[in-house]
């Protein structure tokens, strides 16, 4: 009987360090956002060299939780919600890696920048980078607190991601329109823009994940 | 839910707001520009009416190119320039410095004085844009509908493949329209769309800027009095950083009200 209790105990324990980690994750992952596009704003090389590091420190946190979540699986045959918990997981640190990756994108533009300086002082692409930031770490708190009510405030600050998006892309072709020497630059913006979208995208899939999670009923929503 | 999600995100998004009457698509109110400390722009106020043609005529450097560019924020990119004012499009002000106001989608195109074709095919400068952008849009389609709005079609469908460069000046310009079509503007911004072209190129760019007007606001620069006369609604008539004179291009024409633009459109100027 009290023996049956430790482990039950150690099992709730297990789960919330499974949940512990996929946050240290997203939290890594949002600093590797954040310091990519500043590597880019800034045409700092050091946050390049950062991001990267980053990456590498993201990917073992991937390896660990994959490994700690299989491990619960097998060994506790979780069921109902907690096996939810554990299929989220699983798929969010899916989505935390995907974003690390355009974290990487965005420092292969720095790189290509950084002897090209920029058009103008960049303002939309950081602000759009906050509010995809933002995204993130809000999916990644509805998670850690099981509360799924933050899916409305993700949706919101996606369609400011895609007007961002439309408008920073208006900006840019008309540069490249008039003077087809900024070609290079712009079509390197327009990728960035791109990234940082597919981010957002990926946030959305991370507060989808939470509703199931929570609900059992999966989002049906067009994006 | 999506219709709830939808529902939140019309409401206001604190973003300046203003209701300009139906058929007025921008409204330029109290703007300055100065480039450092020499000001370019001079509290100007002007009405852009929609689906009507604007010219704006003044000698040179009386602003005109700088006024035309603010209207598309292109002076971001000059490190001296300020501003201030606002300049309205549906409702928004341009230049909110909220950054917040994301709702501005500025779907505003521009054609430059130098056709500047980009060095690739006739089509893929069409394309371009929505290339660049990924969009889910037919290519043959697009570039065949953006060529003609730009009545360049018969001139070059046989021919879609050759580089731009080999176009005529007139054709690279019109062709400079069309790239400027397919990214589905509602205001196109033209500075001097005419100036480096001959005769038979420029009727043939005035003729299309009549065309444009039924699906977009147009707002040209020209140098060319005639050329106002001919293809614009509303004229404006700028000196020295003012706008002195608005009206009906007729009304300009025929019976100004100012001093000033009598004299220029007479050309006892200067
Ligand atoms: N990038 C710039 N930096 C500094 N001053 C500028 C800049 N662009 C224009 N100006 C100045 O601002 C004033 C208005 O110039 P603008 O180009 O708008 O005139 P314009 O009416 O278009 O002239 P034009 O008919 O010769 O094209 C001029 O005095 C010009 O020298
Ligand atoms: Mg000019």
């Amino acid at each position: 009987m009290s023996e049956e209790k430790e482990v039950r105990k150690s099992y709730q324990q297990e789960l919330r360090e499974l949940k512990e980690m996929v946050e240290d994750m997203g939290d890594l992952s949002t600093k590797a956002i954040s310091l990519a596009v500043e590597s880019l704003v800034e045409l700092d090389e050091e946050k390049i060299e950062k991001v990267r590091d980053l990456d590498d420190e993201i990917y073992d946190y991937d390896k660990k939780i994959e490994k700690k979540a299989l491990n619960l699986i097998a060994l506790q045959a979780p069921v109902a919600k907690d096996l939810r918990i554990i299929g989220s997981s699983l798929q969010i640190i899916t989505d935390l890696n995907r974003i690390s990756r355009y974290s990487k994108d965005i420092v292969k533009v720095t790189e290509r920048m950084i002897d090209k300086g920029h058009i103008k002082k960049l303002i939309s692409i950081p602000h759009m980078a906050d509010i995809t930031i933002d995204m993130v770490e809000l999916s990644v708190d509805s998670f850690m607190e099981e509360d799924e009510s933050y899916l409305e405030e993700i949706y919101e600050k996606e369609d400011m991601v895609d007007a961002l998006y439309d408008e920073i892309f208006r900006e840019v072709l008309t540069y490249m329109m008039e003077d087809g020497d900024y070609i290079t630059q712009g079509t390197q913006y327009v990728l960035v823009i791109r990234y940082l979208e597919r981010i957002a995208d990926h946030a959305c899939n991370i507060i989808d994940r939470v509703v199931y999670m929570e609900t059992g009923e999966r989002v049906e929503m067009e994006t | 839910m999506l219709a709830k999600i939808k529902e939140v995100l019309k409401e206001d998004k604190k973003c300046e707001r203003k209701e300009l009457p139906k058929d007025i698509k921008m409204r330029v109110e109290d703007f300055d520009l100065w480039y450092d400390k020499n000001q370019a722009l001079k509290s100007v106020n002007l009405d852009i009416l929609k689906n009507e043609i604007t010219a704006i005529i003044g000698p040179s450097g009386c602003g005109k190119s700088t006024l035309l560019r603010s209207l598309n924020r292109m002076n971001d990119t000059i490190p001296s320039a300020r501003t201030e004012g606002e300049i309205w499009l549906e409702g928004y002000n341009i230049y909110d410095g909220n950054t917040d106001c994301v709702d501005i989608r500025r779907k505003i195109g521009m054609v430059f004085q130098k056709p500047n074709p980009f060095p690739f095919s006739i089509e893929n400068n069409v394309f371009y844009g929505c290339e660049v952008n990924d969009m889910d849009v037919d290519k043959e389609e697009t570039v065949e509908r953006c060529l003609k709005d730009a009545a360049l079609w018969e001139e070059v469908q046989d021919r879609l493949d050759e580089n731009a460069l080999s176009l005529s000046g007139g054709q690279q310009q019109r062709l400079c329209i069309a790239r400027a079509l397919a990214t589905e503007p509602d205001v196109l911004l033209m500075d001097e769309p005419a100036s480096a072209l001959d005769p038979i190129a420029t009727a043939k760019i005035e003729d299309l800027i009549d065309d444009l007007k039924k699906n977009y606001t147009v707002v040209i620069v020209t140098h060319s009095m005639q050329q106002a006369a001919r293809v614009s609604d509303y004229t404006a008539y700028m000196y020295l950083g003012e706008l002195i004179e608005f009206d009906e291009t007729e009304q300009i024409f025929e019976n100004p009200e100012k001093e000033s633009t009598e004299k220029y459109i007479t050309g006892r100027f200067g």
